[in-house]
C-alpha cells in the first residue's frame, strides 16, 4: 500500500473521487443539469462555447463534473476529456425529435471510443415539454437494450424542475461503488 | 439491505417515468405549427401560457405568438415571417432560409440557416453555427401583455445582448456570415403585422418610439467618441426611473444612443472593481442594478443633468461617470464585468 492510500485510509471520511463527462448534443440540457448539481440559479445560462466544471459532493462522493460544449462544430474535441472519465452522464433533449437520429449517431460513436469504456447514464431530459417523447421511446430508438460491455442507465428527469436527476446520480454513485 | 434498496429506488424510478409521463397531452397539436403554406397562424394571450411551441415545414406564411412560451424549436421553413413572445429558455432555428424573426428570448441558437433577419431581445450571448447573411437588429415591439409575460419568461427588458454574436464557424477574414440591420430599418419593414378584429385588444405596435424594449445601437459603430455610463441601483422602482431617464433623454437631444444596457446582480466586490470606490457597497446589494451606456457628443453633461432633474425631490441612488475620461474606464469595467458574469 503506497503512503498516500495510507494516508486516505486514515481519514475518517475518505474522499471518493468520480471524474464525470457530460455530453450530448447542442441545447440538450448540460449546463442546466450541471448547475441543478451544483444547486446554483438556472435562470441566465449562456449557450457553452468551450466547457465548464464544477465539483459538487454527493453521499460521501466528490463529483467532479465536466460539461462540453455539444455544437456540432466543436464535438471533434470530446475526445481531448475522455482520459480518466469514471462515468458518461449523455444529456438528450426529449423534445428534440428532428435530432434524435443525430443524437442517436453521437451516441453510438461514443460507445465506440476504447478509452470511454464507463458506465453510461442517458438523461432523457426536458420531460416537463409537451412534445416530450417518453425515456422509454428513447431507449428503443437509440437501441440501448443491445448494449452489453457496460452498466447503463436511461432516466427520464428535466432538469428545470429537478425530477429525476436525484435519482440518476444515485444509479450513478450506486454504478461506481460496484465497480471499486 | 443492499438490495432492497435498490429495490425501492427502482420502484422510484418506475413512478417517476410514470408520473413524467402521465400529463395531458391530448391537445399537443395546438403546439405544433407544421407545413402551412401561404398561411396566417396565431396564437393570442393565455393560449400558450409558458408551454413549448415547435414550428416546422413552412413556407410563404406569417406566424405570430403573443404569448410567453417554454421553449421553440423553428425547423424547415422558407420564406416566412415569425414573431415569438417572450421565451423562457432557449429558441432553435436550424434548416432555415428568407425568413423574418423577431423574438425575445434567454438563448438563441441558430445551425444551418441562410439570410434569416432577427430582431432580438437575448438574455445571453446569441450564437450561430453553419449559417450565412445572417443579420440582426434590436427587437422593438408592444402589445398590452407583453410586459406581464417578460416577467412570466423570467426576462428583463434592459438585458439585451442581441448584436454580442458568437460565430462558431467563422469564415477567416470575411463578414460573411453576419451582420446588423441598420438603425434606420424598423421592424414594419420585415414583419406585416396581422390583420383581424381579434388583434385589436392587444394594441399592437412595431414603432420603435413605443417599444417595451429600450433600442439599443449595439456593436454598431458608434457616432461619438463621448460615452457615459449610468447606473440604477435596485430600490424597488430602478426599472420605471431608467425607463423615464431614457425618455427624458431622447427630447433634451435625439442624436444620444443607448448603446447597451444590462441589469445584473453585482457583489460589493465587484462595486469596488468597477467604480473604483466604496461608495456602492450596500447599494448593489439592494438587488439586480441597471447598466446603461449612452453616447453622443456632450454625453456626460447631458447624463448628469438628466439624472439631477430624474432624481429630484427622491431618495434613490443613481451613478453618473463625472468625466469623459472616467466614463471611458468606467463602461469597460462595467461592461466586462457583465460579460464576465455571463459565462460562469
Amino acid at each position: 500500500m503506497g503512503l498516500l492510500s495510507l494516508l486516505r485510509k486514515l481519514r475518517s471520511n475518505p474522499d471518493l473521487e468520480l471524474r464525470i463527462l457530460l455530453l450530448g448534443l447542442d441545447n440538450a440540457g448540460k449546463t442546466t443539469l450541471l448547475k441543478v448539481l451544483a444547486s446554483e440559479d438556472i435562470t441566465h445560462i449562456t449557450p457553452t462555447q468551450g466547457f465548464n466544471i464544477k465539483s459538487v459532493q454527493s453521499k460521501g462522493f466528490k463529483l467532479n463534473v465536466w460539461d462540453i460544449g455539444g455544437q456540432r462544430r466543436i464535438r471533434p474535441y470530446w475526445k481531448n476529456y475522455f482520459e480518466n472519465t469514471d462515468i458518461l452522464i449523455y444529456v438528450i433533449d426529449s423534445a428534440d425529435r428532428k435530432r434524435f437520429e443525430e443524437t442517436g449517431e453521437e451516441l453510438t460513436e461514443l460507445f465506440e471510443e476504447e478509452k470511454l469504456g464507463v458506465p453510461v447514464l442517458v438523461f432523457a431530459n426536458k420531460q416537463d415539454l409537451m412534445n416530450a417523447a417518453r425515456s422509454s421511446e428513447i431507449a428503443d430508438g437509440l437501441n440501448l437494450n443491445s448494449i452489453r460491455d457496460r452498466a447503463w442507465q436511461i432516466q427520464p428527469c428535466s432538469a428545470v424542475t429537478g425530477e429525476g436527476v436525484k435519482e440518476g446520480i444515485d444509479w450513478m454513485t450506486q454504478a461506481c461503488n460496484k465497480k471499486k | 439491505m443492499d438490495d432492497s434498496c435498490c429495490a425501492f429506488s427502482l420502484i422510484c424510478h418506475k413512478l417517476l417515468a410514470r408520473d413524467l409521463d402521465k400529463r395531458d397531452k391530448s391537445n399537443v397539436e395546438n403546439f405544433i405549427i407544421d407545413g402551412k403554406k401561404g398561411e396566417t397562424v396565431s396564437r393570442l394571450p393565455g393560449t400558450v401560457n409558458g408551454e413549448q411551441i415547435v414550428i416546422q415545414n413552412c413556407q410563404d406564411s406569417n406566424i405570430y405568438i403573443f404569448d410567453h412560451i417554454a421553449t421553440v424549436s423553428i425547423d424547415d421553413c422558407i420564406n416566412c415571417n415569425i414573431f415569438l413572445g417572450p421565451i423562457k429558455s432557449s429558441v432553435f432555428i436550424r434548416d432555415c432560409k428568407q425568413c423574418r424573426v423577431a423574438v425575445v428570448c434567454q438563448q438563441f441558437r441558430t445551425r444551418d440557416c441562410f439570410q434569416v433577419d432577427t430582431f432580438l431581445l437575448c438574455g445571453t450571448q446569441p450564437i450561430i453555427e453553419s449559417s450565412s447573411r445572417m443579420k440582426f437588429a434590436c427587437f422593438s415591439f408592444n402589445y398590452s401583455q407583453l410586459e406581464q409575460q417578460f416577467k412570466s419568461a423570467g426576462l428583463s427588458i434592459f438585458n439585451n445582448n442581441w448584436s454580442n454574436i458568437h460565430d462558431f464557424t467563422p469564415v477567416p477574414d470575411e463578414d460573411v456570415n453576419f451582420s446588423y440591420i441598420p438603425p434606420e430599418s424598423t421592424l414594419a419593414d420585415f414583419i406585416p403585422l396581422p390583420e383581424g378584429s381579434e388583434f385589436e385588444s392587444l394594441q399592437l405596435s412595431s414603432d420603435p418610439n413605443t417599444s417595451l424594449v429600450p433600442q439599443t445601437w449595439g456593436r454598431r459603430r458608434k457616432q461619438s467618441d463621448e460615452s457615459c455610463l449610468v447606473v440604477f441601483f435596485n430600490d424597488g422602482s430602478c426599472v420605471e426611473r431608467a425607463v423615464r431617464f431614457l425618455h427624458s433623454l431622447k427630447t433634451k437631444n435625439s442624436k444620444c444612443i443607448l448603446v447597451q444596457s444590462k441589469e445584473i446582480l453585482m457583489e460589493p466586490d465587484d462595486s469596488r472593481r468597477v467604480f473604483e470606490t466604496e461608495s456602492y457597497v450596500t447599494a448593489v446589494q439592494g438587488g439586480p442594478v441597471i447598466g446603461l451606456e449612452l453616447n453622443c457628443d456632450g454625453c456626460v453633461a447631458l447624463c448628469q443633468a438628466a439624472v439631477v432633474e430624474l432624481m429630484a425631490g427622491t431618495t434613490g441612488l443613481v451613478f453618473v461617470s463625472q468625466s469623459p475620461q472616467a466614463a471611458e474606464k468606467q463602461v469597460e469595467a462595467f461592461y466586462n464585468f457583465a460579460d464576465m458574469q455571463m459565462g460562469i
